[in-house]
């Protein structure tokens, strides 16, 4: 039967009158519709629970009563859309999953390299060692790894930086050079390699005293001496270019690379001063901002990210976390204009300084709903705003706000002075 | 052999920093005096007390309790002042607020009337003097005495007409033609209070534009009509008028410094200063302070950098002479042993500039001069010292000046 034919639980037409004895019964899909621009507010939430029989048709139209005018039919728009928007935000993590499908595992000499396809085996350099009144940094654990038979099958490969933090930047320098060189010895045995993390993760995200003990002077250093990663995760932090290192003078593009992570980045990473950045198969870029200052935000008129967002650098990004940001609404704004918002599915722009004031260009950005997932969570916004935001077509993360009075992770940021 | 009294907050770092470089002496452990216990009179310092005794008063850091006593032992002090004020009952119950900026007038008062009374008629030393110690704890002051020195700070801005709002505070910009301040809480630490205040007048898409910006530490929350103050290590940028005005008026009747926002040199990028800590007379340890933002401090998240690392371009010379500016500036205080020096350097490497002085800022973890951390020198420097039977540049504490 054609679905326009009138079926028993279709309405009648007539707006808000009583219906006449002998009226044309609007049925199927269009009748959902129609009784979706009634007047009456009730009808409109009939039309949203007949319309879950209708398939895709139908969850579009609850997506457009989303920004209903009134709070019940919102309510039950949402209702219904929200098991959809979680399923498209879960499908689209476990894309982000697929990226880096490899599992870590400590580095043991006696059980070798046993399953490289699954496993990414983690190695330590240790700067805790001195001789001679000198910091050594020991990379045997690496060495026995590189000696392993199967070392040219390794996928990935976590290489931790462990030891102590030091201050002094000839130190930090050649902890670098070590690190670049001890790599780049094993270029050749390590071809296989589609994964590479340096560093150490940060088990909270928030605390300012736990960088990692890597300094980062460029990160175009790992792609260099492996061009075929698919993913480079640097948890360290970026300083500036250093006088004493300098490794790449050309236009660098990696065209393999497509997950990139850096744990903390400063103004120079996608500025690099001795040539363009192309790095076209960019899928999943996440950024920690917390060394981004406010010099550095002036320096670039307004955004140190301006090479990521103008879509120039990475024209197929999907996924973007910017983590750790103080000028959330500053960032924001610039994202919203941006053309990269056409082609993202995941924003994450959680621990920042996002404030209401930001609400409503967020609400009025056309491209705002391309994406599958906002995760808003700790920042700024009052439960109004949170609130506001849940007319978006797309699965909203916002919880863990920072509100006046509550126990919040921005109370831990709270300092005693010391009087001195 | 000198006794050493140590007064502090038994519970902070700085007590067993001190105690590990008396033992690295071949000093017994000093006698440990919480400040909680002088402010209740569960001792007094007398008891103590012998021309052999060095009594050395450290940072009444991190004791919330021993806050609610300073601000109760002010509640008298300066009635007419305009700062927040409480009485002395009701400070006994204040509760605990971790970071809370509040009656920050009322502690200093307190701070002042105690250290004078703990300190009256005794005949040991005392490390460093009183009197020191409370103009170090007023930037105010003590940037007035360091400039009618002759040290170089950055320019105040009108010295003796402190704005007591932020319509002042603007008006006072406006006629010395200035449009970036560091404003201050006068008896702050650690940035607490500190807002970097800048506007700008320009032309963006034709338009005339007109900005504000605070760079602080300071939160400022609104919560059912009542304005609160936090020192926060997440430094916030505020471009609201009315929050950047509820700030600066709220320091401001709490007494602010008011000075020039002078650039800084670079390093790695990013503006640094340096802690210079000068014991006996010289400029010993030293750090770089590598700041994310204005506030350099280190506990704010900062980088650390040694000496070693100052930019090439800085030469020995204008770097000697640099500490000697800083050994000039403590000797503004002849009664005090050691202090911290905050020293700005200026984009040209040559020009330089004393940005505080703090008395109580000798902690400085992980640096060492010739092999020594700061607390470790110091107690040498004493007893050499008192082996050689005298008392090097600086005087004995002189009771009777103590009112």
């Amino acid at each position: 039967m054609p679905e326009t034919n009138p079926q028993e639980s279709d309405a009648v037409l007539g707006g808000q009158n009583p219906s006449p004895k002998n009226a044309v019964i609007l049925g199927g899909f269009a009748g959902i519709k129609a009784m979706s621009k009634s007047q009456s507010a009730s009808v409109r939430m009939q039309a949203l629970t007949n319309a879950t029989e209708y398939g895709d048709r139908g969850i579009d139209l609850a997506f457009e009563l989303l920004k209903d005018s009134d709070l019940n039919v919102c309510q039950l728009a949402r209702k219904l859309i929200d098991p959809i928007i979680e399923d498209r935000a879960n499908e689209e993590s476990r894309k982000i999953l697929s990226l880096f499908p490899w599992k870590f595992i400590a580095y043991d000499r006696k059980k070798g390299i046993k399953d490289p396809g699954n496993n990414a085996y983690v190695v330590t350099m240790n700067n805790s060692t001195y001789i001679d009144n000198r910091t050594y940094y020991d990379v045997s654990e690496f060495n026995l790894l590189a000696k392993d038979p199967h070392v040219k099958n390794l996928q990935a490969l976590f290489f931790e930086i462990d030891g102590q933090i030091t201050h002094s930047t000839r130190v930090l320098e050649k902890q670098f050079k070590t690190l670049i060189t001890t790599l780049n010895d094993a270029r050749f045995l390590l071809e296989g390699l589609k994964a590479l993390c340096i560093g150490k993760r940060r088990e909270d995200w928030l605390s300012i005293y736990q960088s990692s003990n890597i300094r980062i002077f460029d990160f175009r250093c790992f792609l260099e001496i492996f061009p075929n990663l698919e993913v480079l995760q640097i948890y360290g932090h970026y300083i500036h270019n250093s006088s004493q290192i300098r490794i790449i003078n050309k236009k660098s593009i990696y065209k393999k690379l497509k997950m990139l992570v850096i744990d903390e980045i400063n103004q120079e990473a996608f500025y690099p001063i001795d040539g363009d950045l192309e790095l076209p198969e960019l899928e999943y870029l996440e950024l920690g901002l917390d060394r981004i200052n406010y010099y550095d935000w002036d320096r670039y008129d307004g955004n140190p990210l301006l090479p990521i967002l103008s879509g120039y650098v990475t024209p197929k990004l999907k996924y973007l976390i910017l983590r750790n940001c103080r000028f959330t609404d500053e960032l924001i704004s610039e994202i919203l204009d941006s053309p990269i918002l056409e082609h993202l599915t995941v924003l994450d722009l959680q621990i920042g300084s996002l404030s209401d004031s930001s609400v409503q260009k967020i609400l009025d950005c056309p491209n705002i709903c391309n994406l599958k997932f906002l995760n808003l969570s700790k920042n700024c916004l009052s439960n109004v705003a949170v609130e506001k935001l849940q007319v978006l077509p797309f699965y909203v993360q916002a919880d863990a706000q920072y509100l006046p009075g509550s126990l919040r992770d921005y109370q831990l940021m709270r300092y005693g002075v010391s009087n001195e | 052999m000198q006794n050493f009294v140590l007064i502090a907050n038994p519970e902070t770092r700085r007590v067993q920093l001190f105690q590990q470089a008396l033992a690295r002496c071949g000093l017994p452990p000093a006698r440990l005096i919480a400040y909680a216990d002088l402010l209740a009179n569960r001792c007094e310092l007398a008891q103590f007390d012998s021309p052999d005794t060095i009594f050395r008063f450290d940072a009444p850091e991190r004791s919330f309790e021993v806050d609610r006593g300073l601000i109760a032992a002010g509640a008298e002090l300066e009635p007419d002042g305009g700062h927040q004020r409480i009485s002395a009952s009701a400070a006994a119950q204040l509760p605990e607020d971790l970071g809370r900026i509040w009656y920050q007038r009322q502690w200093y008062l307190g701070w002042c009337d105690r250290l004078r009374s703990w300190t009256a008629n005794l005949q040991g030393r005392i490390l460093n003097h009183p009197d020191d110690i409370i103009i170090m704890f007023d930037k105010v002051q003590c940037q007035q005495i360091l400039a009618a020195a002759g040290i170089p700070v950055p320019p105040m801005l009108a010295i003796d007409r402190h704005p007591k709002s932020y319509d002042k505070l603007c008006a006072l910009m406006d006629a010395e033609n200035i449009n970036r301040v560091f404003v201050k809480l006068a008896h702050g630490s650690s940035a607490s209070g500190v807002v970097a205040y800048e506007r700008r007048n320009g032309f963006v898409g034709g338009a005339s534009r007109n900005e504000n910006r605070a760079i602080t530490t300071v939160e400022r929350v609104v919560e059912a009509g009542e304005l609160r103050f936090y020192n926060s290590r997440l430094i916030r940028q505020y471009r609201d008028p009315d929050a950047i005005s509820d700030i600066i008026n709220f320091l401001a009747a709490e007494s602010v410094q008011i000075e020039t926002w002078l650039p800084k040199a670079r390093l790695e990028g990013k503006e640094f200063d340096v802690r210079v800590v000068v014991i006996g007379g010289k400029a010993r340890q030293a750090v770089i302070r590598v700041g994310n933002s204005p506030m350099t401090n280190l506990h704010l998240g900062n980088d650390r950098r040694e000496i070693s690392d100052l930019p090439a371009g800085l030469s020995p010379a204008a770097w000697a002479e640099m500490l000697a500016t800083c050994e000039r500036a403590a000797a503004c205080f002849p009664n005090t042993f050691y202090c911290g020096i905050d020293l700005l350097i200026a984009p040209n490497l040559r020009e330089h500039y004393i940005l505080e002085m703090n008395a109580f800022g000798d902690l400085l973890q992980e640096i060492t001069w010739q092999g020594e951390d700061t607390y470790t020198t110091e107690v040498r420097m004493l007893v050499e010292e008192g082996e050689r039977g005298r008392l090097g540049d600086w005087v004995k504490s002189r009771s009777s000046n103590i009112t």
